[in-house]
């Protein structure tokens, strides 16, 4: 079904765009949930309560671009997931990797606010993405948003192993290099 | 800042960023599958025949349309011959929704940002015009009800295909529940009575203002005809040159309710017929030439009613081809051209069978579903399975508690499966009687007179399944499409006859048909 007949589902409050959104997307969200938390039991849940933050959303909210919509919605539940699972010592996906890799773009930041995410380190990142070449752009969420390993992207991109690595590595050394310039460390 | 507070930032980023990452890599992968279509053609055609009774006069009371017939939209890619178009009175303007604007298009796209720009705002014009308008289009079936819509087709089908799709004597059959629906619908506007009654009971409706709401609805719903394919459900109305005792304001009725077109001309003439079997051809793609060459209107003929449902649809992802192997068929076994799926995905188990379903591209808003009898059941011990309507109506949470996730393999034989079908005696079998009895029937909104029944009622139809292309690039693909590690895995292989039918995303049933032999397909 096309995502604008989804979404006038849930503005008509029929729960059958419930459905059609798990039908249509419930594998790929699955999928990044899975790559957060590593475990498919959890992952089911994230999805579930994703669907469900995109019930309450629609409306008033029209996503643009409804899968990305709902992909950002996975993630970020999977993330808290991963966060308290963490704290309890259990899970862990490809993220705790991922979280592993970005250390080296805060280094020796302070640590006065620990936790908080500002509004400008949101649009600092979003900017910097923006200013990237588009397929190191590209491959960096790849990685990062979505949590596809090495191995992965670069079969998608065609590119060896070592190549994708260093693409990467190149572009957490230019994050950190912006976000010293923004101030934003 | 710790590397968590950048990870959750990075989670924020613009969609349209996330978007891109994503169109990329199908960029990428609709290169690499130029010249690979997966194409379902499918089509249908209901011709149903009004005789008997008298008529009167013998002057014309149609004003000859002054739009060009045949030009209905400047997108539309149905064409009649010159004959036809001088028999039609009155033609039909389908709505002109070009398809929204494909990344692929843009040749650059992927490699320059001023091309995923360009997109971008292509994108954004259409979907204020085109798009709004569509969802419009749209919002008829919701204004309606789907559900309640979706569920009296399948009701019918569920009905109907106890008739039509047993006693097969191990042939191949198929036909459009949808496309019968509707003609129904027309039928019922030329009736009035018991006629009316029984033809409303059989599709359970409980008014004709209901009905003629939900065919609109199912129409709005399903309609669909531009780049990325079609989902056309054609209606006509052939009426005498030589009498007009036809009653204008139901034919006016049937233009606008049912986006019939009108046709005159001399019953039983050669002219007249080959027009009839032109507008059949045009409005299913060619498809069912075979069958509409035996199309002919007697000349006691009072009136023809001729609906049709044209699908074409290109499969979301890929089939890999396989090659030839042993179907065990109805009559021995043969050979048939397999190919196959591989996914992450869902299937779903009845207790006599498996079944699984596979998404055309997203744009032609259906699936095929295909069933599969277990060992030592056959098709037709499914045909009254309430469980197979369950799946059919994917109501509530039935079907669901029959699903299940896995890394489902699917095998299927290319097939081409047509059939002819008489539906007076399947009408018959469902309540609608009168409609065929000249002493009993109620024809009067169609004509004065009396005596009128309806002589002939026959559906063909044909739904051929294909996949060409490179063999290494539809593997890649679908390698992509699996990124989720299912930890169940599934091989379902159509090698014996199972049932397919094609369900819209609102849960209209469009086609359905047993593949017995799937002989038919063309050489690997």
């Amino acid at each position: 079904m096309e995502d604008n007949r989804i979404i006038d589902m849930f503005f008509q409050r029929d729960q059958q765009a419930l459905r059609e959104t798990e039908l249509k997307y419930g594998s790929y969200l699955q999928t990044i949930a899975y790559r957060v938390l590593g475990s498919r039991e959890d992952a089911e849940e994230c999805v579930n309560d994703a669907l469900l933050s995109a019930w309450n959303a629609i409306p008033p909210q029209r996503p643009s671009v409804f899968r990305m919509f709902l992909a950002k919605l996975t993630r970020n539940h999977s993330l808290n997931r991963y966060k308290s699972e963490r704290t309890a010592k259990r899970g862990g996906g490809e993220a705790a990797l991922a979280i592993e890799e970005l250390e080296e773009c805060v280094a020796g930041s302070s640590d006065t606010e620990a936790g908080t995410m500002t509004e400008a380190l949101q649009k600092g990142v979003n900017a910097f993405v923006r200013s990237l070449p588009e397929r190191e752009g590209d491959i960096f969420l790849r990685r990062y948003f979505f949590l596809e390993n090495v191995k992965d992207i670069a079969a998608r991109y065609g590119i060896s192993q070592d190549n994708a690595s260093v693409i990467l590595s190149r572009t957490r050394k230019k994050l950190r290099e912006y976000l010293e310039k923004e101030q934003l460390l | 800042m710790k590397a968590e507070d950048l990870f959750d930032s990075i989670g924020r980023v613009d969609e349209d960023l996330l978007a891109r990452s994503e169109q990329n890599l199908q960029a990428k992968a609709a290169r690499r599958r130029t010249h690979i279509w997966r194409v379902a053609a499918i089509a249908a055609a209901v011709v149903l025949v009004a005789a008997g009774g008298i008529w009167m006069a013998k002057k014309g009371i149609f004003r000859k349309n002054t739009e060009t017939p045949g030009n209905m939209t400047d997108r539309n890619t149905i064409a009649f011959e010159e004959n036809t178009k001088k028999h039609m009175m009155q033609a039909v303007a389908y709505p002109d929704l070009p398809a929204q604007p494909s990344m692929t298009d843009y040749a650059d796209y992927g490699e320059s940002e001023d091309a995923f720009e360009r997109y971008r705002q292509d994108y954004e014009k259409w979907n204020a015009t085109v798009g709004k308008a569509a969802a419009e289009l749209r919002s008829q079936l919701y204004q309606y009800g789907s559900r309640k819509a979706a569920n009296a087709v399948a009701h019918f089908t569920e009905a109907s295909m106890l008739q039509l799709l047993t006693n097969r004597g191990g042939e191949n059959r198929t036909y459009s529940p949808v496309n019968i629906y509707l003609m129904l619908g027309m039928l019922a506007e030329l009736t009035d009575g018991n006629t009316r009654d029984q033809i409303l009971k059989a599709v359970e409706s409980e008014s004709i203002e209901d009905l003629r709401a939900r065919s609109k609805a199912i129409w709005s719903g399903l309609y669909k005809n531009d780049d990325h394919g079609h989902c056309v459900l054609g209606s006509s109305v052939w009426l005498r040159d030589d009498t007009d005792v036809y009653n204008t304001n139901t034919l006016e009725r049937l233009a606008t309710e049912y986006y019939a077109a009108s046709f005159r001309g001399k019953m039983g003439s050669d002219e007249y017929n080959k027009a009839l079997q032109d507008w059949l051809n045009a409005m299913t793609g060619g498809l069912l030439k075979d069958s509409v060459k035996d199309v002919v209107l007697d000349e006691g003929t009072m009136l023809a009613l001729a609906t049709s449902l044209w699908f074409t649809g290109k499969w979301q992802d890929m089939f890999e081809p396989v090659g030839n192997d042993v179907f065990h068929g109805a009559n021995g076994d043969t050979t048939a051209n397999y190919m196959k799926d591989m996914k992450n995905g869902n299937y779903y188990c009845g207790e006599h069978f498996l079944a699984t379903m596979k998404w055309f591209e997203t744009e032609s808003n259906a699936a095929m579903w295909f069933v599969l009898p277990d060992e030592g059941f056959t098709v037709d011990d499914l045909l009254d399975d309430p469980e197979l309507a369950q799946l059919m109506e994917m109501n509530g949470n039935t079907a669901y508690s029959q699903s299940h996730e896995a890394q489902v393999t699917l095998k299927v034989p290319k097939f081409d499966v047509s059939s002819d079908s008489d539906l007076i005696k399947t009408l018959k079998a469902m309540g609608i009687t009168d409609a065929f009895d000249a002493n009993k029937s109620d024809f009067t909104p169609m004509a004065q007179g009396s005596g009128y029944y309806v002589s002939e009622a026959l559906h063909s139809a044909r739904v051929k399944i294909d996949e060409y292309g490179a063999e290494a690039a539809a593997y890649t693909i679908s390698a992509m499409a699996g990124a989720y590690i299912a930890t169940d895995k599934i091989e379902i292989t159509l090698d014996r006859p199972f049932l397919f039918y094609i369900r819209s995303h609102d849960g209209i049933i469009t086609f359905i048909g047993v593949v017995e032999n799937p002989e038919n397909a063309e050489e690997a």
